[in-house]
């Protein structure tokens, strides 16, 4: 047997709520909602984010918020401001990485640390654990759960289990007599319907699981049985996966009202590409094949692809691409509620310079690098390219 | 029709003009070649109705007739007989064709319905030959494009001016360039014109290299012309990008290093290079290239070679397959190689008296930290 593994993961406790109370402390200790607009209970958006206090009127993330406003009219309901959670998940994740190349970000705001072999450089997992909470707490000033495992599953448990601000750390060989009096829901993937088909056979605890016979799970909940009676029993996945190769990227925007404006959905186009574009480069990656993906109002979704002759990060390459694929999809009279840009094909970046690039794209290419990092610190509005000025009025939302 | 024939001869004629044949086509017609007997010749021909070949040999005929045959059919049956004389008969598209103790019968199609070849006025062409047009293809067409985006990257430009001829062809990452004095009886007129490389390929495979060759065009056709038969071609239509706009003339570095050593150390780094970017980096100063793989999930490489350079140190990022390929052709030992910057063309040329000759241009990858 390989020496157990120290899998820490860690959560950023109601991460929106806690940037938005760093920005404006006067929300410190009210009901915090992040998310659409409510209009007095009749908004069309979901939650995104729910304080613990909000939490506690029965809100939770993606209840419509009409819903919340109906159990809750006195919280303080935000918009939210993703550049600045981007900000602050950027900064979280720079602390990771000073303690462990191999961490797998999950969301946002969790991501699964590798600390295994770190012990002759930063001492026993859990003293790193709480190392990496104060140098968060310090770089950030945002609170974070911590659950530390020999496994995923348990330490993404152990996690929920000490929320928040906690750490709880499950001993190596102690997996099964920590779950065992956990409640089914505990274990993830067992959502309402799986829980319900159990709770049939008077099974209630993670433990009740663990002693049950394989055939018998899997003759109650199929081929997934034998993957619940691992995790059960304290097994599951250890591979924290420092960075996953993406297979393609994409963007893409429903519109609040269907528009026939065929100007705006050009614009739109622009807009996407340039974020697909700015994702690719982030990762240093290029791609030859553009995808639009193409929503009428009638719901009718259609996707058109295009592969480019050689692979790039380029907007406009992108953008040109998407917008000849649009002018056919689009047919004669569109009402669109749905415009998606997605690139894929993805190779590595290492762009092949063209013999042949006009004077004009080679300058473009010369300005990409100073853009992206002008956005990187500021956000995606700082700089505005020419084709997307029209969409100012109507900004989009992802 | 009847005519007797050495079983090799036929072979070489049925195989030269045969690999030009469709392997899948909707007509079925252009899956077979064409046979003119007459006069004690052979008349082999072919076509994909772009590119259009006929391959005249000596047969001893006993009756003028006309037949088109499956191609592959055909080759494979000859391929397959004993080295004797073959003796094909018949009428119509009914043949027979027999060999010693062997005999076959094969259906053919309508002499009819083949297609027609060009026409062509040969006699107001100019006169090159054949291993000349060959020099050049040979060592240009590598380079050119074989992607469906811009047609006219996939042909190789041949221009004719009065006192010398050139090939060009490029990808839009590599180009290569060669030059060679214009032969005795050039039209006078400059031309331009944007060929196929198979074309080109199968003026190599019909003619000897000492065979004078006559070239006649218009616009959408070229022709070659010699004893041994005749090669029609469409154009591909279109302006050529302006190529001589990208090359380099300020490009102040300059590398002389061992053709064979540079190669084999290419293809070393080539190995642990990425199979979609084939990416190596070149790190070059006072006497030493140095090589530089690094390939995440791969592994990394690294070598150097011996070189005299002029010139501020350079760091460049090459795919190694467009160097291998380039150096291929230079036909010098030594390789001189100019530089300007990480992100600017590199100019490969032979040394000493072929230097303006021959030239080929590479493009760098980006390279990244």
């Amino acid at each position: 047997m390989p020496d157990p593994r120290s899998i820490l993961h860690v959560d950023l406790d109601a991460f929106y709520v806690a940037v938005e109370r760093l920005r404006d402390p006067s929300l410190v200790g009210k009901p915090v909602v992040v998310g659409a607009d409510p209009r007095g209970g009749r908004g069309r958006g979901v939650v995104a984010a729910a304080s613990y206090e909000a939490r506690a009127f029965g809100i939770h993330s993606a209840m419509p918020i009409g819903e919340a406003y109906r159990r809750c009219p006195g919280g303080v309901y935000v918009a939210g401001h993703r550049d600045l959670y981007a900000r602050a998940a950027r900064a979280v994740r720079r602390v990771f990485v000073e303690f462990t190349p191999a961490v797998e970000p999950v969301s946002i705001d969790e991501a699964y640390l590798d600390l295994t072999g770190t012990e002759r450089l930063h001492g026993p997992p859990a003293q790193t654990a709480e190392r990496i909470r104060s140098a968060i707490l310090e770089q950030t000033r945002l609170p974070v759960s911590m659950g530390l495992g020999t496994t995923k599953t348990i330490a993404k448990i152990a996690s929920d289990l000490a929320k928040p601000e906690g750490l709880l750390h499950v001993l190596p060989g102690r997996e099964a007599v920590f779950l065992a009096p956990l409640p089914l829901r505990c274990l993830p993937g067992v959502g309402p319907a799986t829980r319900e088909r159990l709770v049939k056979y008077n099974l209630k605890t993670v433990g009740d699981l663990a002693r049950l016979d394989q055939a018998v799970l899997t003759g109650a909940l199929g081929e997934h049985g034998s993957h619940f009676l691992a995790r059960a029993t304290g097994g599951g996945g250890t591979r924290v996966a420092s960075r996953e190769h993406p297979k393609s990227v994409s963007r893409e925007c429903t519109f609040d009202i269907d528009t026939t404006d065929l100007e705006f959905c050009e614009a739109m186009l622009f807009y996407l590409s340039e974020r697909v574009c700015h994702d690719l480069r982030a990762q240093r990656l290029t791609a030859r094949t553009v995808t639009l993906k193409l929503r009428h109002h009638d719901f009718t979704t259609l996707a058109r692809s295009i592969t480019l002759s050689s692979p790039t990060d380029s907007d406009r390459t992108v953008a040109k691409a998407a917008r000849e694929l649009f002018r056919v999809a689009c047919g004669p009279r569109p009402n669109i509620r749905l415009l998606g840009v997605g690139v894929s094909n993805l190779v590595m970046a290492a762009p092949q310079l063209e013999l042949f690039a006009s004077p004009r794209a080679r300058a473009w290419d010369r300005l990409m690098d100073p853009i992206d990092r002008l956005r990187k610190r500021y956000g995606t509005g700082v700089v505005r390219s020419g084709p997307t000025l029209t969409l100012r009025d109507r900004d989009p939302a992802e | 029709m009847q005519f007797t024939i050495g079983q090799a001869e036929f072979l070489d004629t049925l195989s030269a003009v045969s690999n030009i044949v469709p392997t899948r086509t909707p007509l079925p017609i252009i899956g077979n070649l064409m046979l003119v007997a007459d006069n004690d010749a052979l008349q082999v021909s072919a076509t994909d109705l772009d590119l259009s070949v006929t391959m005249n040999v000596a047969a001893s005929v006993d009756k003028a007739g006309t037949v088109t045959l499956p191609a592959k059919k055909l080759t494979d049956m000859i391929r397959a007989l004993p080295a004797s004389p073959v003796r094909v008969k018949g009428k119509n598209e009914h043949i027979t064709i027999e060999c010693e103790s062997s005999h076959f019968k094969v259906h053919g199609l309508p002499a009819d319905d083949f297609p027609s070849f060009p026409e062509l006025n040969f006699d107001a062409g100019l006169t090159v030959t054949a291993g000349t047009v060959e020099k050049l293809a040979a060592h240009t067409r590598f380079a050119a494009s074989t992607e469906d985006t811009r047609p006219i990257l996939n042909g190789v430009l041949w221009e004719l001016e009065n006192e010398k001829m050139q090939m060009v062809a490029t990808n839009g990452h590599r180009l290569a360039r060669y030059i060679l004095p214009a032969s005795n009886g050039s039209s006078g007129t400059s031309q331009s014109v944007i060929v196929a490389p198979k074309a080109l390929a199968q003026v190599g495979r019909i003619f000897a290299p000492d065979d004078e060759l006559k070239v006649a065009m218009d616009e959408r056709q070229i022709g070659f012309k010699g004893d041994r038969g005749v090669v029609f071609s469409r154009l591909i239509e279109g302006p050529y990008p302006n190529y001589e706009q990208v090359i380099p003339v300020d490009n102040d570095k300059l590398a002389r290093a061992d053709k064979e050593r540079l190669m084999a150390a290419l293809r070393r780094m080539a190995v642990m290079a990425s199979d979609q970017t084939h990416r190596v980096r070149l790190s070059i100063d006072e006497d030493t290239m140095r090589f530089h793989v690094s390939t995440p999930d791969v592994g990394e490489a690294s070598d150097e070679i011996p070189c005299t350079y002029e010139g501020d140190p350079i760091d460049i990022g090459f795919n190694a397959n467009y160097l291998l390929e380039v150096l291929r052709y230079v036909d010098t030992d030594e390789v001189e190689i100019t530089f300007k910057a990480p992100e600017r063309a590199a100019i490969l040329r032979p040394t000493g008296d072929d230097q303006d000759t021959y030239l080929c241009l590479v493009m760098p990858l980006r390279l990244q930290e």
